[in-house]
């Protein structure tokens, strides 16, 4: 459900980002999320077409790339990927689940990605020291924009 | 903080609703900034609408402290608080229960600013902060936040020479990014015979220009207040008397 909050930050700091450049309007957006949020992309992006009616990005296309979450451990150099470990992050986090208003639940990760760390651990040696690729559940990676 | 950080802006739009933001520092762990924390926040929820951030996101306590553990509830405005009687209470314990969260670099700032991105607070009076030891990520990230709202630092430490040099560092820090300090509470002062550590105070508070808000002694219970684990007995303590105390003089610096 956050995703609705998500779309409004979205929207304010493109729309922050175009006034600052002086521009007319707002041609395009792309942004990354993670897969690790588990964020409803349709639900993302209606919300954004929702909110930018009657801006000047009310024409823009937006464009949302998930980015598949890869692991690394810096003990034993394994790599792994979220489909590797989803069922050991969804029993470790089982007690920790989030109820949301329409009777899901969530797991922490979808509000604070990097809460995986405290998780899972290494598949093969049980290091709790691994890098995840995206630490942040939504990124702006491009605009374009017409002056 | 860049134009394009939509989850920046989150966390700023997040605190809209809250009047003051009063953050609890030290620079070094141990001093006594949680329970402080928790004291004030138990203190200042008897007149105000408050609301207690733990962000030491690698070592949690405030939930341990006001006898909470999980149970949150998530929304479209992001995860609610959990309610400590009259206080709105957040830890990332809540989410992670007691197992270590060990991070570095990007995924340290990420995990902060996605963690004040989340939080629905709605109306506050006063939101105290706990804030982790140390002067890296954890601490500026936070501070950047913060600091666009109406805030007042408070540094906690203890007369200790040791822990005085770590204060001096933070507050050259927190002047340089004109951050309001209020003043200084020093806690535990009475197991500290030595007048070296006093003197060595005072001295701070001169050159950094500081008002002392309080000395709390020791409480020797304290343990017993934490192991009873609710605000009841916390209430019971101590500390609380010197905590209600200091709370008015932070009412007056940044009133409701």
């Amino acid at each position: 459900m956050h995703e609705l909050s998500l779309a409004g930050a979205l929207v304010d700091s493109i729309l922050e980002f175009a006034e600052s450049k002086g521009a007319r309007r707002v041609i395009s957006v792309e942004v990354r999320v993670s897969e690790l949020a588990q964020l409803d992309i349709n639900l993302l992006r209606e919300a954004y077409y929702e909110m930018v009616k009657g801006t000047i990005a009310e024409d823009s296309r937006l464009e949302v790339k998930v980015v598949s979450t890869e692991f690394k451990c810096n003990n034993c150099g394994k790599k792994w990927t979220l489909n590797d470990v989803r069922r050991a992050l969804f029993e470790s986090a089982s007690s920790y689940r989030i109820a949301d208003e329409d009777g899901t639940l969530d797991l922490p990760t979808h509000y604070v990605p990097m809460a995986v760390h405290a998780l899972i651990t290494c598949p093969s040696c049980g290091s709790t020291d691994f890098s995840a690729n995206m630490p942040r559940s939504l990124k702006v990676t491009k605009i374009e924009i017409e002056r | 903080m860049s134009l394009l950080d939509p989850i920046a802006k989150l966390a700023i739009k997040r605190l809209s609703q809250v009047k003051n933001v009063i953050l609890i520092g030290s620079g070094k762990g141990g001093v006594g900034k949680s329970v402080i924390a928790a004291g004030l926040a138990a203190s200042l929820s008897k007149r105000y609408e408050v609301g207690v951030l733990d962000l030491d996101i690698h070592g949690p306590t405030i939930p341990l402290l006001l006898g909470l553990k999980k149970g949150l509830k998530g929304g479209r405005e992001g995860i609610k608080p959990i309610m400590a009687n009259k206080i709105k209470v957040m830890s990332i314990a809540f989410l992670i229960g007691e197992r270590p969260l060990p991070l570095v670099g990007d995924e340290k700032s990420g995990i902060v600013l996605e963690f004040l991105a989340n939080i629905d607070w709605g109306a506050l009076s006063y939101l105290i902060v706990d804030l982790p030891p140390g002067m890296g990520d954890e601490m500026i990230i936070p501070l950047r936040i913060f600091r666009k709202f109406r805030h007042g630092f408070v540094i906690v430490t203890i007369p200790s020479k040791l822990a005085i040099s770590v204060a001096r560092r933070l507050l050259k820090i927190l002047r340089g990014e004109r951050v309001n300090v209020l003043g200084l509470i020093e806690n535990m002062y009475d197991i500290y015979p030595s007048e070296r550590g006093r003197t060595e105070l005072l001295s701070m508070l001169k050159e950094f220009n500081l008002s002392l808000l309080g000395r709390i002694p020791y409480d020797p219970h304290l343990e017993e207040v934490i192991s009873g684990r609710n605000l009841k007995t916390l209430e019971s303590s101590k500390l609380i008397r010197c905590v209600n105390i200091i709370s008015k003089k932070i009412e007056s610096s940044l009133p409701a």
